[in-house]
């Protein structure tokens, strides 16, 4: 019978169903779109996490005389793993017929296909195989090992010997994370830079020198040495290699999978055989402290345009109670009882219910799948895509229930004058009454003002599996949703209070002019408009707080590239040996080196930036920020001087004055020195910030046989030029480009995007925007809703009093313009307000501090127009709906 | 020799309807509301419309008004056709020349009484000390003037019914429209009301056209004329005999 029922009023009412599913639409399609937005943003991170890993799992043998032949035939069958390559190291002693005196190396020990499955070290001339390869540093000791046709190897020490040809030449150095790396133990990753190495063939290894090491060693390795802190003298493995595509595409589940593929590879082998470094762990670990970070950050961005889109969904399916409550009336009359309503009610709210959120989620998918150029959930995991669709839908769920309850609630009501007149002149509706804006506005308040005296916005460490990541006190990001809220009501709240206050009916004169009057009895009868502005203002104030949010979020991550580049353009040598031309034309106006020297300090490996101080200012395109001391002038001042980084401060307890013992060039014995800087300043960010050195000194403060040939130059470009022209320019010049590469900002951060700064939120703001823009809309398209349904015998009056078209229209065009205006007009700057906040909140995430706020005039202009001309399209629909009633009609109706 | 002058100059009816139907949808069903009527009302005339529910005497109202538009026939207002106007013209026409007292919730209920019946006068731009006391006027006549400043929900059913009389005539219109001006009073309220609106419309020299279900409110009129399916029948004038200013009025049924 229900049902009967039901299909009867559906029937006679289409109009009714898909308005009431749009009311639940909305909202799962805006909660909907930014999960699965958020699902794939989170998803990228795990890739671009794992994309500077060069070896995902290294094999260690814990004893000299585990085979590891056989170990990597076992670990090339385990899941997942796509190469296997034996590897081994030892620190040895090389010399040449020509140089008898000879040079410490390092050996590296590898299979001629290591080359192909690892780009990364190269064969720049020669082939493995014929026998061994020298780096280029090697090459540069002496002419002897430049053009030395045998070598011999021999262990420190003595013990063993092996003498081969020198077959060609490596390049190792994008090797350095990898073979030289500590392998394990409390620096595991430290880069260990030893000067010079040599590449011969593992079997060669495992044949001629290997016994002699286990002979003049013993089984033991070091890899168990919880305290290495060097290189290991010798060590065994197996690099395996893992398709990225086999991890999980959510980051923590990817640690999680990629710890749990470390624990299968240990127990591969013999029991306690190798010990396996899982080189993914560290890199996925923050992956996923940045991926929970996104989220939160996401969500709190996201939720209110969800929450506004239920308001405004309620509110929709409230414009329609007029006429349900006739249809109930009706049926009363024909004999239905209060439980057969209620139970009809409630079927079609859920039939709408189901209808809006399939809606919903396929405007989402639509939606991401438009911005993204390429079908939603496409390279996220199932369960991401389950999560964002289960969100989504709760929401819609939420709001069915929402509906249903005030359906029953309002079937249980009075007659529709009584109802009408209560909704009309005291409107005072649940958050009035309750107060919720001012209690909104107290929760914000008092969430800043616990921050501040708990000592403002900081990051708090977090101890994860591997390392230490940086978690952020998100909860101060529910202080701009709470200051929304009740600013947004608040200002409702104050408006009607004047408006009623001004129209109050004892204090009226004559009626001054037809579209006075309209706006004196809007301002007696202002819960629809009231609705409508709050939504409005909702709407607009969240737009903008979106828009500028990211634009300010945009700038600070661009300030950072440009800190982290250094200048307008980069040159790095294809070989150490290339000098870069005198001139690189006129369009180039300065070029200063950066040397990066590798130091110790105690037990930790630091880096050392020396710049130039005769070019370094001139070049840099931004200043470094400093926390104490002074900056390139206190290396001008003090050649001996050391600016550190303020970690180094905090953990080495030194301040500004103090002495700094370091060791420079810790792994090379011929260069090796102890010196002791000076302080002369502490910064928080020092250009170039990528690759990151802890100290900066001046070339000339570097003992004068120690300083090495830059690592690479940093150009700026004359004014008015473009760097990328530069770039292309100087990529067209022979005398460059064979031997430079030449890389711009935009380059470098295509390149390394990573961790919760380098987030592309563009997508997240197009969403919101444009949903911010129609919801504002379509609350003038619902208050011209409420006008045409509610209001038509109040224009069928008119009309028989003889008011033109245009005079009738006057007073819903009015309530239109006064949503519209004051939505902008307490929107824009309440966003702008929001914005700000939240900002601050991530402020920390940023090397450099962000701009207090960055206005983006042409976006917020874009928003501003697409909201407006939204509204006005929905303000001509409404007012046409009203100049098409027909009096002779409205005025027959009860 | 000279042409014999007429000694009165005939007027012309306050309104007419000559042959007149209208047809409207219901459920898909196409409903004839009124089938050839035709009527004349003399200036200062009152006449009363009875007739069961659905015979199209609102149909009728609301064509005299102008507020719907015949299939066929002509009705007229002060000589006036309503087919010859359009749009906002019509509008305008409304304004200056009928009266409309509505049935049920006839009032703004945003505005006070003052400002209810100051309306027609607004939207005609009629200066504001004029609005003002012509308003004021109006409510005295109908023994609201002190209510002025109360809204529609502050006055009880009569006072919002003598508000709506009040708005139909401050305007000086030529015909007053009123759908069962006493449809929500008790008799005696209604026969108050009543009297009000035909004593004030008499005294303005308008004419009345009055739809209503209570014989005793139709006795008060000039005529009576009863409708069945749409179409008009003569009954017995059942009220006083008044004389309509200007002249005998030609007004009868259709045949």
């Amino acid at each position: 019978m229900i049902i009967w029922l039901a299909s009867q009023s559906l029937r006679r009412a289409p109009l009714r169903l898909v308005l009431g599913a749009f009311g639940v639409a909305f909202p799962v399609a805006m909660l909907g779109a930014t999960l699965l937005f958020l699902s794939q943003a989170v998803t990228s991170m795990t890739q671009i996490a794992l994309q500077p890993v060069q070896v995902e799992q290294r094999a260690l043998a814990t004893s000299l005389d585990v085979n590891m032949t056989a170990v990597a035939r076992e670990l090339a069958a385990v899941p997942g793993v796509s190469t296997v390559d034996r590897f081994a190291a030892a620190n040895v002693f090389v010399h040449t017929s020509g140089d008898p005196g000879g040079a410490s190396a390092r050996l590296f020990a590898v299979d001629p296909r290591y080359f192909r499955d690892h780009p990364w070290a190269r064969i720049v001339s020669g082939s493995l195989g014929g026998g061994a390869l020298l780096d280029q540093a090697l090459r540069d000791y002496s002419p002897a090992f430049a053009q030395a046709q045998q070598l011999t190897i021999d262990l420190p020490g003595g013990g063993g010997s092996l003498t081969m040809p020198a077959a060609g030449t490596a390049d190792l150095r994008q090797a350095l994370p990898t073979w030289f790396a500590i392998p394990a133990g409390d620096v595991q990753g430290d880069v260990a830079l030893v000067p010079r190495a040599i590449v011969i063939p593992y079997a060669t290894f495992e044949k001629r020198l290997l016994p002699a090491i286990i002979k003049k060693l013993g089984p033991a390795t070091t890899v168990l040495n919880p305290g290495l802190t060097d290189l290991p003298p010798v060590s065994l493995e197996v690099h395996v290699g893992v398709d990225h595509n086999a991890y999980p595409s959510d980051p923590g589940t990817a640690s999680v999978w990629s710890g749990a593929l470390r624990r299968l590879l240990e127990r591969t082998p013999a029991p306690g055989a190798i010990v396996v470094s899982d080189n993914g762990a560290e890199p996925l670990s923050e992956a996923s402290a940045d991926a929970t970070n996104a989220k939160i950050l996401f969500l709190l961005l996201g939720i209110p345009g969800a929450l506004v889109a239920a308001a405004l969904g309620l509110a929709a399916q409230s414009a329609l109670a007029e006429g349900q409550r006739r249809e109930d009336a009706l049926l009363r009359l024909r004999g239905a009882t209060e439980s057969q309503l209620v139970r009809l009610a409630g079927l079609q709210a859920v039939l709408a219910g189901l209808l809006g959120s399939m809606i919903g989620l396929a405007v989402a998918f639509v939606g991401v799948s438009a911005l993204e150029g390429h079908a939603a959930g496409q390279d996220t995991s199932g369960s991401g895509v389950a999560f964002a669709v289960l969100l989504a839908l709760a929401a819609g769920a939420l709001t069915t229930g929402v509906r249903v309850v005030r359906l029953i609630r309002s079937s249980k009501r009075s007659e529709v004058i009584t109802e009408r007149r209560v909704l009309e002149r005291g409107w005072r509706p649940l958050w009035f009454r309750a107060y919720l804006d001012v209690a909104a506005i107290g929760v914000g308040l008092a969430i800043l003002t616990i921050n501040i005296l708990a000592g403002g916005l900081k990051l708090t460490p977090i101890e994860a599996a591997q390392g230490t990541t940086l978690a952020l006190s998100f909860y101060v990001l529910l202080a701009p949703i709470a200051l929304w809220i009740g600013i947004a009501l608040f200002a409702i709240r104050i408006l009607l209070a004047g408006a009623l206050r001004l129209t109050r009916p004892d204090r009226s004169r004559a009626l001054p002019s037809w579209r006075a009057a309209a706006l004196r009895w809007l301002g007696r009868r202002p819960a629809r408009t009231g609705v409508a502005l709050a939504i409005g203002i909702l709407a607009v104030a969240f737009g903008t707080q979106v828009v500028s949010f990211v634009a300010t979020y945009t700038s600070a991550k661009q300030s950072d590239a440009t800190a982290a580049f250094g200048s307008d353009l980069r040159l790095t040598a294809g070989d150490p040996l290339y000098t870069l031309p005198k001139s690189l034309g006129p369009n180039v106006a300065s070029v200063t080196p950066i040397r990066q020297v590798p130091a110790r300090s105690g037990t930790d490996r630091k880096t050392i930036d020396a710049i130039d101080l005769s070019t370094y200012s001139g070049t840099v395109t931004t200043t470094p920020q400093m926390i104490a001391g002074k900056g390139v002038q206190g290396l001008i001042e003090d050649p001996s001087g050391v600016i550190v980084a303020q970690e180094i401060a905090t953990d080495f307890a030194v301040t500004v004055g103090d002495n700094l013992p370091v060791t420079i060039f810790p792994d090379d014995q011929d260069l090796s020195r102890n010196v002791n800087f000076h302080v002369v300043g502490i910064f928080r960010s020092f250009p170039p910030s990528n690759p990151f050195a802890e100290m900066v000194v001046s070339t000339a403060g570097l003992p004068p046989y120690s300083a090495p040939r830059p690592d690479f130059y940093l150009a700026r470009v004359t004014v008015g030029q473009s760097p990328s022209a530069v770039a292309a320019e100087l990529a067209a010049n022979p005398a460059v480009h064979k031997r430079f590469a030449v890389q711009t900002v935009a380059g470098m951060t295509q390149a390394a995007p990573r961790s919760l700064a380098s987030l592309n939120l563009d997508g997240l703001k197009q969403i919101e925007a444009i949903g911010a823009g129609l919801i504002a809309a379509l609350g003038v398209a619902v208050l011209g809703a409420f006008v045409v349904y509610e209001r038509r015998r109040e224009f069928a009056i008119l009309e028989a009093l003889g008011a033109t078209r245009s005079q009738i229209a006057a007073g819903p065009k009015q309530e239109g313009i006064v949503t519209v205006v004051g939505s902008l007009v307490v929107g824009l700057p309440l966003g702008l307000l929001l914005s700000l906040l939240s900002v601050r909140v991530l402020g920390l995430f940023f090397t450099l501090p962000p701009p207090l706020l960055t206005i983006p005039v042409s976006s917020l202009l874009a928003f501003v127009g697409l909201m407006v001309a939204t509204c006005g399209l929905a303000l001509v629909g409404a007012l046409f709906a009203v100049t098409r009633i027909r009096a002779a009609t409205a005025l027959r109706e009860p | 020799m000279p042409a014999e002058a007429p000694d009165y100059v005939p007027l012309e009816p306050a309104a007419e309807a000559a042959d007149v139907t209208h047809t409207y949808a219901r459920d898909g069903l196409s409903v004839k509301a009124l089938d050839g009527a035709s009527l004349n009302v003399a200036r200062g005339e009152v006449l009363a419309v009875v007739g069961p529910s659905g015979s199209g005497k609102s149909t009728l109202l609301f064509l005299l008004g102008g507020l719907d538009r015949p299939d066929s026939g002509t009705v007229k207002v002060a000589g006036v056709d309503w087919q010859s106007l359009s749009g906002d013209e019509r509008a305008r026409f409304r304004r200056g020349n009928c009266g409309f007292v509505v049935q049920g919730m006839a009032l703004l209920p945003q505005a006070t009484a003052g400002e209810n019946v100051e309306v027609p006068l607004v939207l005609d731009d009629v200066e504001p000390a004029e609005r003002a006391s012509r308003t004021a006027e109006a409510l005295d006549r109908v023994g609201l003037a002190g209510e002025q400043a109360k809204l529609p929900d502050q006055l009880s059913g009569g006072q919002q019914q003598r508000v709506g009389i009040a708005r139909a005539l401050v305007g000086r219109p030529t015909l007053v429209l009123a759908d069962e001006p006493t449809g929500n009073l008790d008799s005696k309220t209604g026969l108050a009301v009543t009297a009000l609106l035909l004593d004030a419309a008499r005294e303005g020299g308008a004419a009345v056209v009055m739809v209503t279900h209570d014989p005793t409110v139709a006795a008060q009129a000039d005529r009576v004329i009863e409708m069945h399916s749409g179409r008009l029948s003569p009954t017995a004038r059942t009220g006083p005999a008044a004389t309509p200013a200007g002249g005998p009025a030609e007004a009868g049924p259709t045949p």
